[in-house]
């Protein structure tokens, strides 16, 4: 370790914005940056070398993720490996491509990485090796780690190491993440990098006139060009591979739409056929024997009965009862992402999707959010990170609370057989078709206001070869997402349920009862809904049942209808066509809230359940996809525009009633 | 296919290049795609173009 020695001990990584995240290296550890184009397996080599260890940090607004962890590299030492965005080139695009150029050439010297791994696909040779020449431009020093030899052997391409390191300038290693080989290679390259002095830089000059830039890019183009001829060797290739051929299928015209739409009915039927069973079965075993477990042991040491009961089981077990049941869900759509990704499928997915989200702003890939967003939001919020575009997935990211989750057709079920008999259907086919209508709407509301500065570039998208998906890649890859997610999830659903359960064990001033001994509706719980109710008047429901309910729903919309169960005294309805002594209940509240026009008054209850927050779940992830600020945002929005419309709803309705 | 020139506001201009469309590159363009757009063979790389970017580059029978 020579050229590391004496940097400062500290250093920042800087964000888009004011806030900086700093990252600690410990003293006298070198720090090595990751970059490459998109799709060239930059973050599973990341991965490959770190172990699972990654450390996403999140910035607010723009969400570009760096990975960045110290790795104890066998005959290197300790290093702080930095995992960037991808980018096509240091002339940034996007925010993330602006966060990679930042970081690596923006800084001052003493803060830049001490060494560049330029990751480059053999398949995309020149791309890979236009980034290499910007950030040898920028006075850093690079080694070369080529991925995909095997896919360019496939086609016939095969690449002389020597030759192109030669003409390079720079050491070129072959690595292949996906299977875990040239680990070693990479790691004597890193070394031998790390003990030579950096290059004196010609620093690159994008901010200058356009004609200098163009021209310093075609000297760029043209050392490329002969890197490549001096280094590449074409075999007999056909013009049409396999790949071509399949790609004639999954884009085209009408076969590809109908293609993709068989592909995700199928995740509809992986989330309905493998995981909710584990959910239903996750959800009554914390209900039942880890709940009576609970209630049994506290019994034996004397606390039975009391508020610890309530606080451990309606609290605690509960709540994490509760994110436990999201597990089986996530971890079906994280793989079934995972597949769709290293396949290469979702690029011909964002193909034929293109022109339909192109009306909101949004390109193709933006409709696997919002589709998985039908099935929960929660995972729907988490595939947001399919897009590129940190803008693009700001945006996804706020319409998918949007998109009608399977929880609450429950709600739509009960209510709509209740009070529709049967028009119940249609009642719930339109809820569905209001909920499209509203992504379009708030999609192209927030493209006229809060997020202007998004470009809306044409579709030119790279379609990366196919590849085989490896089992243990995607196993590792969900796990890895599956880990985030319950990390930054559990401490607000739990923290959330167990409010929620103080709030209804604490009686209200001037009730009886003790607490963690009342019932709910002399809670402070009720007390807080009574006091909100008032703002629902215009729209016809506000008394203290529905309020309560709603404000249940917010943390799960599951919750709803126990909710109705346990305020009207009355059993759960066994069956949805059976509403039984419930719907009698609710057909009477709605009737005096309306003041004698329920049926708006229902329609404009399902309206505002549909367009308000999903639950905490989707906050949480929320937050771990676009930041505290924008989740805010978007819950102000999601009551904004729930309310105006169900005030519309029932104003409207009560005029034709 | 031999490019000419692409008629395109200059970032899109600068990620085409980078791309490996311009000028005196050759392209190959292959099937029609689902939303009028086509993919273009440019070396060993495929690339799905939007109709309105393919319209305004130019090319010559090389």
């Amino acid at each position: 370790m020579t050229a590391a020695t004496n940097r400062p001990a500290a250093r920042a990584v800087p964000s888009c914005h004011d806030e900086a995240v700093a990252v600690e290296a410990p003293a006298g550890v070198p720090v090595v940056a990751l970059v490459g184009n998109p799709n060239v397996g930059k973050s599973t080599l990341y991965n490959q070398l770190t172990g699972l260890s990654r450390d996403v940090g999140n910035w607010p607004g723009t969400t570009v993720a760096v990975g960045r962890t110290v790795w104890a590299a066998p005959s290197v030492g300790d290093v702080l490996l930095v995992d960037l965005p991808g980018t096509v080139s240091l002339d940034p695009q996007s925010p993330d491509e602006q966060l990679t150029r930042d970081l690596l050439v923006d800084r001052p010297a003493d803060e830049r990485p001490d060494l560049v791994v330029v990751v480059v696909s053999a398949v995309h040779l020149a791309r890979g090796l236009y980034l290499l020449r910007q950030v040898q431009e920028g006075g850093l020093r690079a080694v070369v780690a080529m991925t995909m030899t095997d896919v360019a052997d496939r086609r016939g391409v095969s690449v002389d190491l020597r030759a192109l390191a030669t003409a390079v300038g720079s050491r070129v290693v072959v690595v292949d993440p996906r299977r875990g080989l040239g680990r070693a290679d990479l790691q004597d390259a890193l070394r031998d990098g790390l003990s030579v002095a950096a290059p004196v830089g010609t620093a690159t000059e994008t901010g200058s006139a356009p004609g200098d830039a163009l021209a310093a890019a075609e000297a760029r183009f043209a050392w490329v060009t002969r890197a490549v001829d001096v280094a590449t060797s074409h075999g007999p290739v056909g013009r049409t591979s396999w790949s071509d051929r399949l790609d004639r299928i999954t884009t085209a015209p009408v076969l590809g739409p109908v293609l993709f739409l068989a592909v995700m009915w199928l995740l509809f039927q992986a989330t309905t056929t493998v995981a909710a069973p584990v959910q239903a079965a996750l959800d009554s075993f914390f209900s039942g024997p880890v709940s009576s477990a609970a209630v049994r042991l506290l019994g034996t040491v004397g606390l039975g009965g009391t508020w610890v009961q309530g606080l451990v089981v309606d609290g605690l077990i509960a709540g994490v009862g509760m994110l436990l049941t999201f597990v089986p869900l996530m971890a079906v759509m994280f793989a079934f992402l995972s597949l769709l990704e290293d396949s290469g499928y979702l690029a011909r997915a964002a193909v034929v999707t293109d022109r339909t989200m192109r009306a909101i702003g949004l390109p193709g890939r933006a409709f696997l959010p919002l589709i998985v967003g039908f099935g929960c939001n929660v995972p729907g919020i988490s595939s947001t990170r399919v897009l590129p575009d940190a803008r693009h997935r700001l945006l996804t990211a706020l319409l998918v609370p949007f998109t009608s989750c399977s929880a609450r057709l429950t709600v739509y079920v009960l209510v709509a057989t209740t009070f529709f008999g049967e028009h119940a259907g249609t009642v719930v086919f339109a809820m569905y078709l209001v909920s499209i209508l509203l992504i379009v709407v708030v999609g192209l509301l927030l493209r006229a206001t809060l997020l202007r500065t998004m470009g809306n570039d044409p579709l030119v998208l790279d379609l990366p070869p196919y590849q085989l998906p490896l089992p243990r890649l995607v196993a590792t890859g969900t796990w890895r997402r599956l880990r985030g997610f319950l990390r930054t999830a559990s401490g607000i659903i739990v923290a959330t349920v167990v409010v929620v359960w103080a709030l209804s064990a604490t009686p209200a001033p001037g009730s009886a009862g003790t607490f963690g001994d009342v019932p709910v509706q002399d809670s402070v719980y009720a007390a807080a809904a009574g006091a909100v109710a008032p703002v629902f008047d215009p729209a016809g429901f506000g008394d203290w049942e529905a309020t309560s309910a709603l404000m249940v729903g917010f943390v799960a919309k599951e919750a709803v209808v126990s909710s109705w169960a346990q305020t009207f005294a009355t059993a759960e309805p066994g069956s949805a066509d059976d509403p039984g002594s419930l719907g009698d209940a609710l057909r009477a509240s709605f009737e005096s809230s309306s003041r004698g026009h329920p049926v708006p008054a229902v329609l404009a209850f399902l309206v505002f359940l549909l367009a308000y927050t999903p639950c905490v779940a989707t906050l949480a992830a929320q937050k771990r996809e676009i930041g505290l600020r924008w989740t805010l945002t978007g819950v102000g929005m999601q009551l904004v525009v729930a309310w105006m419309l169900a005030v519309a709803v029932f104003q409207v309705g009560r005029v034709f009633a | 296919m031999l490019v000419a020139s692409a008629d395109v506001e200059p970032g899109l201009a600068r990620r085409l290049a980078e791309l490996g469309i311009r000028g005196g590159e050759v392209v190959t363009p292959l099937h029609r795609t689902s939303g009028g757009g086509r993919v273009l063979a440019v070396g060993d790389t495929r690339l799905a173009l939007a109709r309105s970017v393919l319209r305004r580059i130019e090319v010559a029978r090389s």
